[in-house]
Parts: C-alpha cells; structure tokens; sequence
C-alpha cells in the first residue's frame, strides 16, 4: 500500500491527502479496500497539488481460482477563477 | 499560462502472460466488475487514484477528489463436491447402526431417555455400537 500527497512551493493554501485501509486477514479469500485522494487549494498566482493512493499485492496462486472482482470509482474535479 | 485539474482512478490484475483486466487510468465515476479463472502462477493487483492540480494563471480556487473500493473474492475452482468423499461415507455407515441401535432401544421399551444408561450399555460390550445418540 502506498499513498503519496505533494504540494509545490510557491501555493498560497491548500491540502493534498492520500489515504488506504484494506483487510484480508479475517479471510484470505477474500480481501476488501478503499482508498482516496483529495486536493484543494486556493491561490492568488501558482499551484501545484497532486495525490495518489494505491494498493499494490502481489500473491500467488497455487491451484486454480476462480474470482469476482468489483470495483467503484468517484471522481470529480473543479476550478474556478476568483 | 496552464492549468491542469483530474481526479482519476485505476485497476489492472497482470500475470505472468501479461494484463488479466484493467481499468483507466480515467476519470469516470461508476462500477465495474471483472470474473474469471486464475491458473496457478503469481499475479500482482493493483487498484488506486490519484488527484492532481496545476495552474499559473491565479487568482484560483480548486479542488479534486478521486476515490475507490474493492472486493475480490476466490473460490476454488470447481466449488463444493456434491459427491461424499470416503471419510463421509465412513460417517455415515456409523451414523446408521447408531439410528437403528436407537430404534430398537424405543422398541424394546429400553429407557433411552435416560443417555447416561443407554452410553452406559454400549461401554459394557452388550450392544454392537459405541456411538451415542441424541434422543
């Protein structure tokens, strides 16, 4: 797992946050997770924010599986000149 | 001057033939599901989102958010038996001399109510089967 938040110099004000939870020990059959990313700023000149939040798991398989995988994605975006 | 906002989320499942399933990165919001079969081997899931926001033209205000959650779920290949395996026929040929042992103990007016003296006449070697039953 990994979660990243960056912000340039030069912004003014604003927040950049990454976060990560996920469980598969309960049962190794079938794992859960959930991530975010999220930036805001506001600035009289230049900004800069960037987020990211993965899950990377390698596993291995030793007989075979077969598996249902289900996502769901949000995503929205704004900016507005002041 | 520029000016870059996203908000995007990805998923992909690679093996060792190359990328199972995939999605984005892109920026469209909803659900999705992927199913199959994994042979043995080693695979590497990876499922994310990453925001990001540029400008240099100010005075602005912005703001991107890009979530996710999964589940993914194994079951082996071929589910349950529906075929009882040696050790259930085993279990079940003892199960029955208990039944008919219990049967015959109503019949015969034996008091089987009473399970500490029905476990008590099969430890003394009188009666065929060592297994108790409930009644």
């Amino acid at each position: 797992m990994r979660s990243v938040a960056t912000l340039a110099a030069g912004t003014r004000s604003g927040a950049s946050t990454a976060t990560l939870s996920s469980s598969y020990a309960a049962d190794p059959l079938r794992w859960f997770g959930a991530g975010a990313a999220d930036i805001s700023f506001t600035t009289p000149d230049t900004a800069n924010y960037f987020a990211d939040s993965r899950f990377t798991v390698g596993f291995e398989v030793n007989s075979p599986v077969n598996y249902n995988f289900n996502e769901s994605f949000t995503t929205s975006s704004s900016l507005v000149r002041r | 001057m520029s000016q870059v906002i996203s908000a995007k989320a990805f998923s992909g499942l690679n093996g060792a033939g190359g990328l199972i399933f995939g999605f984005g990165p892109g920026s469209e919001s909803g659900n999705r599901t992927f199913t199959g079969l994994l042979s043995p081997g080693v695979y590497t899931l990876v499922v994310g989102a990453s925001a990001n926001g540029f400008s240099d033209r100010g005075p602005e205000t912005g703001a991107a958010n890009a979530g996710f959650a999964f589940t993914l779920d194994f079951t082996p290949s071929g589910g349950p038996s529906p075929t009882p395996e040696p050790a259930s026929l085993l279990l079940l040929g003892t199960g029955l001399p208990a039944h008919s042992d219990c049967a015959r103990a109503r019949r015969v007016g034996r008091p089987v109510g009473n399970r500490r003296a029905h476990r008590a006449s099969h430890t003394d070697g009188s009666e065929p089967s060592g297994v108790s039953c409930t009644l």
